[in-house]
């Protein structure tokens, strides 16, 4: 089960954090994203040229605790995804498919004439939309 | 020489050149949120978008005329058909749908329900007031002033705003009988 | 691609189909557009610099936004690291997305390392908008500039983005020249992957 999504910028600016969760475990859950933040940045900034690691967007997974994976992904535009699971059992293909579609919705998002780039993503279709990519986590995806 | 058949809206659409249609959201968006911020109030925007719109719609009814071979329409129900099917087709690539004629068929609603002004657009909190293809009521209007119509055109649903489609209601107000303003005949 | 009307079916916003490529609108449609931006903000304005200006930065706001549209929607795209390849994505993906085909030319400017420009023969915003003479060199290609420096800048190649007419012999009209100064960042950034 997914607990917490967020969506940082490329100055690990926070724009978009939601926990599907209970209130006390939100704490813990910032933590974990702070860290795996520091995973992406070292990662990102790993000065290897070589490997197709360095341009991928799909990140992996970034962070494993004992009662959580945190999964990452790094668009072109240094804007990075994260999604916080309890599931121990998780599908590689899952996790991608479920970053495409929440990476559909970011851009969806973004090219609001209203949304300001670099500041917080307000958009309700946003938030709706992330819940039920949330939601349809790891079921079967009809084509 | 013989009057050319009218076109559909398709068939022009296919005729002419197209560009992409992100560039005009986009870009449309960005002027938008340019006359935010130079106007601040909501009102004066809408009222800004009006103009611009009727700006262009004086000048878009000599391409319209001219591409899609439309003659003369004989009534106002002909002009509310052609301005859905053809036009909206032309320019916007969209079908547009007539309805709610009036008892005395002066006004009549027009339907859009795909409308690429306002992809990816959610109005902000502060901006509930904000017509925000509020250029469309004046391009309608312009257009129809140089074809002798003298019309009020406000907005009835706006899917910006909650609604499921986007309506405009255009009301006759004036007809003036066909006058050619460059011919000096006598 | 002939625009078809989307049938909505889709009661619920999640059921929608996700961003793709749209269709497009007449070309005149958005000349009409354009050209009532740039005559709205000519009132805006007492000069011609401050006119460019607000047209880049409408291009900047679009520029930033089809950077993440196309990043999105290309598939398998990797995340461009160095400068050849950004510009290649400019001049071809992103001019062929926004106006039907790749950029005349790509050339790196010969008098200063951080310099690049890129061309057009008759660059869309400016065929249909005539310049009265009294406006002098002003070039509404400043709204392309901006689109660049919105995809470049979103990219992590942050820059100055210009735009000039070029008279070019024997033809009857300018070319204009889209020109790009990277950010010092830039050029240390490239020169440590190697460049």
């Amino acid at each position: 089960m997914i607990v917490c999504v967020a969506v940082v910028g490329h100055q690990n600016n926070p724009l978009y954090l939601q926990s599907f969760t209970a209130a006390d475990d939100a704490l813990k859950l910032h933590h974990i994203i702070h860290c795996s933040l520091d995973v992406v940045d070292e990662r990102v900034n790993n000065p290897k040229k070589s490997g197709p690691t360095l341009n991928e967007t799909f990140l992996g997974m970034l962070y494993p605790t004992e009662n959580y994976k945190v999964y990452g992904y790094l668009t072109n535009t240094k804007v990075k995804f994260l999604m916080v699971t309890t599931d121990l059992e998780v599908k590689d293909a899952d996790v991608r498919s479920f970053f495409r579609k929440f990476h559909a919705a970011f851009v969806d998002a973004v090219s609001n004439p209203f949304h300001v780039p670099g500041k917080k993503i307000t958009s309700k279709i946003f938030a709706e939309r992330i819940s039920g990519i949330v939601k349809s986590f790891g079921s079967v995806t009809a084509g | 020489m013989a009057p050319l058949a009218p076109k559909t809206g398709d068939a022009v659409f296919a005729s002419i050149d197209r560009v992409n249609a992100e560039l005009f959201t986009l870009t449309y968006g960005a002027m938008v949120r340019q006359l935010l911020t130079d106007l601040e109030e909501v009102d004066e925007v809408n009222k800004q978008l009006d103009q611009m719109g009727y700006n262009i719609g004086i000048r878009l009814i000599d391409e319209f005329l001219a591409k899609s071979n439309v003659s003369r329409c004989v009534d106002f129900k002909e002009t509310a058909d052609v301005i859905a099917k053809v036009g909206f087709k032309m320019f916007l690539g969209v079908a547009a749908a007539v309805t709610n004629w009036d008892a005395e068929g002066t006004s009549f609603s027009l339907v859009l329900e795909d409308n690429p002004l306002v992809d990816f657009v959610e109005l902000p909190d502060t901006c509930q007031g904000l017509h925000y293809c509020n250029i469309l009521s004046g391009v309608i209007r312009g257009a129809l002033e140089m074809v002798s119509m003298k019309t009020e055109v406000t907005w009835v649903r706006d899917m910006l705003h909650g609604d499921d489609a986007y309506e405009l209601r255009v009301k006759l107000l004036k007809q003036v009988p066909e006058e050619y303003p460059y011919k000096d005949d006598e | 691609m002939i625009g078809v009307g989307k049938i909505k079916q889709y009661s619920n916003v999640l059921d929608k189909p996700l961003s793709r490529g749209r269709q497009e609108v007449s070309l005149s449609a958005f000349a009409f557009l354009f050209s009532e931006l740039v005559q709205y903000s000519q009132t805006q304005v007492d000069n011609i610099a401050e006119l460019e200006r607000r047209l880049e930065d409408a291009g900047y706001a679009v520029g930033a936004r089809v950077l993440e549209l196309l990043c999105h929607r290309e598939k398998g795209n990797r995340r461009e690291t160095r400068l050849l390849g950004i510009l290649s994505f400019v001049h071809s993906t992103v001019w062929k997305v926004l106006f039907g085909k790749v950029a005349d030319s790509l050339e790196k400017g010969t008098e200063h390392e951080d310099e690049y420009m890129i061309s057009e023969k008759e660059l869309l915003v400016n065929r249909f908008i005539s310049i009265p003479k009294d406006m002098g060199a002003f070039n509404c290609g400043a709204f392309v500039a901006g689109i660049v420096r919105g995809v470049l800048d979103g990219a992590g190649f942050p820059a100055v983005v210009t735009a000039h007419f070029v008279p070019m012999e024997g033809q009857q009209r300018p070319r204009t020249t889209i020109l790009i100064k990277f950010a010092e960042e830039v050029l240390r950034r490239e020169s440590r992957l190697g460049g």
